[in-house]
């Protein structure tokens, strides 16, 4: 179990650093899926089953399926560049710095501040019910904003939107 | 001998700074794009942690806010994309500067 926990800990860290490489879109889209279903066996070995399950199918199944729909609807061949400009690389490095440090302090005093509590096993039971009782206003709030998701991924696929102007483009 | 919860925080620490220096030095929109995904599932796996280390259920239910909220963002987002490369027929984002002055 721990040496699974590692290994896949290592594959992730690779697929990530993997993405930061290549030139092809469809080869990075490749590895951020490999990255997700990565991280997905992380939570399940974190006790957090249903999460897992839903990392798998929500991000690695449509979130991946809709990037590689857009990518073979946009040129997939065109050149991709860096940001290659000298001036703008100690900026970036220092946005960086500056990030890393932060987060590595605020963990270095959460780990002192909290003592952990073992036994821990979590149930899909105990979720749901929590989610359903104290979480109920969220979950609607949230379903709602995925109606309005919905209206507006609709109104930014219409053919042209300032439409009775311009409606030359009969194709 | 367990794994301790903050191997999981360090990690998704690190894959956290990947995506950052990810989004700042790619200039490819979508690209862009993917790298604030591995961004928020960095987040997402310190909230898994954080919710094994202190024995709550609360973390896995923000991270369900979180997923929803995702593929809420990639719809709308890979909306606009298509309609940025339909009007400027590019996706740098170097090209894209009717912004600018």
């Amino acid at each position: 179990m721990n040496i699974l926990v590692y290994v896949f800990a290592v594959l992730s860290v690779i697929f990530a650093i993997n993405m930061l490489f290549q030139k092809k879109m469809v080869n990075v889209a490749l590895s951020l899926m490999g990255c997700m279903a990565s991280l997905a066996v992380l939570f399940i070995s974190l006790y957090a089953t249903f999460v897992g399950l839903l990392q798998l199918v929500v991000y690695a199944g449509a979130v991946m399926v809709l990037f590689l729909i857009i990518i073979s609807l946009v040129d997939p061949f065109g050149k991709i560049k860096y940001a290659f400009s000298s001036k703008l690389w100690a900026f970036f490095t220092g946005i960086v710095g500056i990030i890393f440090g932060l987060l590595v302090y605020v963990i270095y005093k959460s780990h002192k501040a909290i003592n952990t509590i073992a036994s821990s096993k979590f149930d899909i039971k105990a979720l749901s019910h929590r989610l359903f009782t104290v979480y109920l206003l969220p979950f609607e709030v949230v379903s709602i904003l995925i109606m309005v998701g919905i209206i507006g991924a609709i109104y930014f696929g219409k053919k042209n939107l300032d439409s009775g102007e311009k409606d030359e483009d009969n194709s | 001998m367990r794994i301790t919860p903050d191997f999981f925080v360090i990690l998704s620490v690190i894959l956290f700074t990947i995506g950052l220096i990810g989004v700042l030095i790619r200039r490819n929109l979508i690209i862009i794009f993917m790298f604030i995904e591995l961004m928020l599932n960095a987040v997402n796996l310190s909230f898994i942690a954080y919710s094994y280390k202190l024995g709550q259920v609360d973390g896995q239910i923000y991270v369900f806010f979180v997923m929803v909220l995702a593929a809420v963002e990639v719809a709308v987002g890979l909306g606009l994309i298509m309609l940025i490369y339909r009007n400027k027929k590019t996706l740098d984002v170097d090209d894209i500067n009717i912004m600018k002055n």
